[in-house]
């Protein structure tokens, strides 16, 4: 009997037809010779982000232990409906253990043979498994909080070891789609990405499988797939180098999480970057796009990205350290927004970056920071115009005309 | 006089509300005036970086040069032309004392061609004269929160104690210009004799509220009629801001920053509510701004030696 790895999400389910919904997917694939592994998430209930990057509890708003107990008992909710349903379910628990963090500190997530044994023994007798997936066991017996989307992980980690190739993210929707911005008339579903494109949009700032989940699937080389319960063949594919066609941009993303800091005035020397950003890095602080300004006068600018709900930290980070560098401040921005555009080829079609910086100019908008890789370009504008910059990007890159 | 050396100037806010063209507030973001080498006499060259690149004259007509010259001249001393790098942080026309700063930074300069340099408070009269009004050149140079009095060329000021640390000042800065001029001509020939009793009485309960450390009383202190209301109206967001601003539990006051169109607020803890809002407000209304989180400057303009490497063009 082939196994399915198949990553469930708590806000999937409001009401008892969406139960419904899932027995009927999981009945049509025992019909198959299937046996459906199910991976439960139910920590991001409102579909926000409790604490992205956590890997252990510490540090979150949520109740760790309340969290813990809410998807324990959404294991058991879904193990009584479906075996009220014919269906035969064991519900497991965090403390059994099935996924072990390797450190309390680096978050690698492993599932010990052990722990395969215990999920054997129940998949041997056709019994359908239902795990909660956010969190692994830390080396000191405590449940470590596996962060935003972290049962993606948990998924992967399973089909690692039980040797499949293939692991499913059903969500209520039909797949990925060509931008995170609502209202977009001509959105289009993604069929095909590739590692590498999942990533980028995960740092674009779409909502698209967790980015340790891809590099482990990547590492691994399992495709994943993003679909409805009803629909397994539809939805997003994410795979290695993705053949065929070539559409170059993928998607266009907008992020308006992200604020700017510009320390200004740090005098010239060696190691007063090291200092800034070891500063950051003890509070726990990520930055990203980190630009340094042309030296004058032994002075320079350092500009970076922060995440907004950091920025309290960064506040209190930053002023301390422009005081005893001798900088001449500090400016601090949240009204911004990064607008990205994401597609593998990007760096080998050299019209790309004119066609985005036209596109933008065309419409007024001023484009205050850039950065590029291989497979995306993002600029960083006035929050008033992000909206504006995606609908026009869209349109250019996305669009039929 | 030996070079290079840096000249560093301080940003400042004055008013705080009711303190109109009296109270003024040093702040820890700065101008950087690095006087590189001396030129031939009458001959001048300003490098602008940053904040005014582009926009500030870069010869004579300068206002570091400006200032520096109309120093000499009153001193009787023949000036030197100057190269000057004016690394620039604090931004230009948004009432936070960019001007006063090269008034301060100029006369600093001429200081430094004096046989027998003068102290800082001997300076203030000249920088005084030159600016017009005290409220942002004598806290400028003397760092601290200062009430200045002008009467003809007479100074009288005072500099209070210091801000508690646990307090900041939250600036927000929207991508918005209001000259002076237009925030001149915005206010009223005449207050009326209740609106005067209102400020004065609020003036006086900040400065002693300062002095005394009762910093409770800056809602109340920093309350004002007789040119927030008008001045309030010069920017999109202006009169929203400065009645929820005050209403946010982490505020500890709010007012325009000198004639605007920068708010500034003082927080307890990192001011990152406060700050966020304000911008938040500004976007509401359709500007683009940013923000500062600053410390009160109790040093004004400092004096320092740089290396030769700083002269590379």
């Amino acid at each position: 009997m082939e196994l399915k790895v198949i990553r469930i999400l708590e806000e999937m389910f409001n009401e008892e037809k969406d139960f419904q919904g899932l027995y009927r997917s999981l009945k049509r694939l025992c019909d198959y010779n299937c046996l459906p592994v199910l991976v439960v998430s139910s920590t991001n209930p409102d579909g926000g982000d409790p604490g992205y990057g956590s890997d252990t509890l510490k540090g979150l708003d949520r109740d760790p232990c309340l969290m813990v107990k809410r998807e324990d008992r959404f294991c058991q909710v879904i193990s009584v409906i479906l075996a009220g349903k014919s269906l035969k379910c064991k519900s497991f628990r965090v403390e059994d253990n099935i996924f072990k963090a390797r450190t309390s500190r680096d978050g690698t997530v492993i599932c010990e043979r052990e722990s395969l044994s215990k999920l054997q023994e129940v998949t041997i007798n056709g019994i359908i498994p239902i795990i909660p997936g956010s969190f692994s066991l830390l080396p000191e017996s405590e449940p470590g909080y596996l962060g935003w989307n972290g049962a993606d992980l948990s998924a992967v980690v399973l089909v690692e070891a039980l040797q499949q190739t293939q692991c499913y993210l059903w969500s209520g929707k039909r797949g990925l789609s060509s931008s995170n911005l609502p209202g977009i008339s001509t959105l289009k579903s993604l069929g095909r990405i590739s590692y590498g494109e999942c990533l980028e949009m995960a740092a674009a700032g779409m909502n698209v499988p967790s980015a340790r989940a891809v590099e482990r699937a990547e590492n691994s080389n399992i495709r994943i797939c993003v679909c409805r319960p009803d629909g397994q063949e539809e939805g997003t594919w994410i795979m290695s180098e993705v053949s065929g066609k070539s559409v170059i941009i993928k998607a266009v993303a907008l992020d308006k999480e992200t604020a700017k800091i510009a320390v200004l005035g740090v005098p010239d020397r060696p190691g007063i970057a090291a200092r800034l950003f070891s500063g950051l890095a003890a509070e726990g602080i990520c930055v990203e796009m980190i630009l340094q300004s042309v030296m004058r006068g032994q002075i320079n600018d350092i500009a970076f990205l922060v995440d907004k709900r950091d920025i309290e930290k960064t506040i209190t980070a930053c002023r301390d350290l422009s005081r005893q560098l001798g900088a001449q401040g500090v400016t601090f921005d949240t009204e911004i927004a990064r607008v990205s555009v994401v597609g593998a080829g990007i760096s080998s079609h050299a019209e790309i970056p004119s066609r985005v910086f036209s596109i933008l100019a065309g419409k007024g908008i001023n484009i205050e920071m850039i950065s590029a890789s291989s497979m995306a370009i993002t600029c960083v504008v006035s929050s008033l115009d992000g909206e504006a910059a995606v609908h026009a990007l869209h349109h250019e890159f996305m669009e039929d005309k | 006089m030996r070079f290079p050396i840096r000249i560093r100037v301080p940003a400042s806010s004055a008013n705080l509300g009711s303190g109109f063209d009296t109270l003024g507030l040093a702040l820890s973001l700065y101008n950087f005036f690095d006087v590189l080498e001396v030129l031939p006499s009458g001959r001048y060259e300003v490098e602008v970086i940053g904040e005014g690149s582009g926009e500030l004259e870069t010869d004579i007509k300068n206002q570091i040069v400006q200032s520096y010259e109309k120093a000499c001249g009153t001193w009787g001393i023949n000036p030197l032309g100057l190269r000057i790098r004016s690394s620039n942080a604090i931004p230009l026309a948004r009432g936070l004392g960019s001007s006063s700063t090269a008034i301060v930074g100029g006369v600093m300069i001429a200081n430094l061609v004096r046989d027998v340099p003068l102290s800082k408070e001997e300076l203030l009269p000249m920088m005084v004269d030159i600016e017009g009004h005290p409220d942002n050149v004598v806290p400028c140079c003397l760092g601290g929160m200062v009430v200045s009095c002008l009467e003809n060329s007479d100074l009288r000021y005072v500099k209070l104690p210091r801000l508690p640390s646990d307090m900041v000042a939250v600036v927000a800065v929207p991508d918005f210009k209001v000259s002076t001029e237009e925030a001149r001509n915005a206010l009223p020939r005449e207050v009326p004799l209740e609106d005067a009793v209102f400020n004065i009485s609020r003036a006086a309960l900040l400065s002693a509220s300062w002095a005394t450390g009762k910093f409770d009383n800056l809602p109340w202190g920093m309350s004002d009629r007789i040119h927030q209301p008008f001045r309030s109206r010069l920017f999109p967001g202006g009169e929203a801001l400065l009645d929820q601003v005050s209403r946010i539990p982490e505020c500890s006051g709010v007012a325009i920053s000198g004639s605007g169109p920068s708010i500034i607020a003082f927080a307890s803890g990192s001011g990152s509510t406060v700050a966020k809002y304000m911008c938040s407000v500004f976007s509401k209304h359709g500007l683009r701004s940013r923000f500062f989180v600053l410390d009160e400057d109790y040093q004004g303009a400092t004096l320092e030696a740089l290396s030769r490497s700083t002269t590379r063009r």
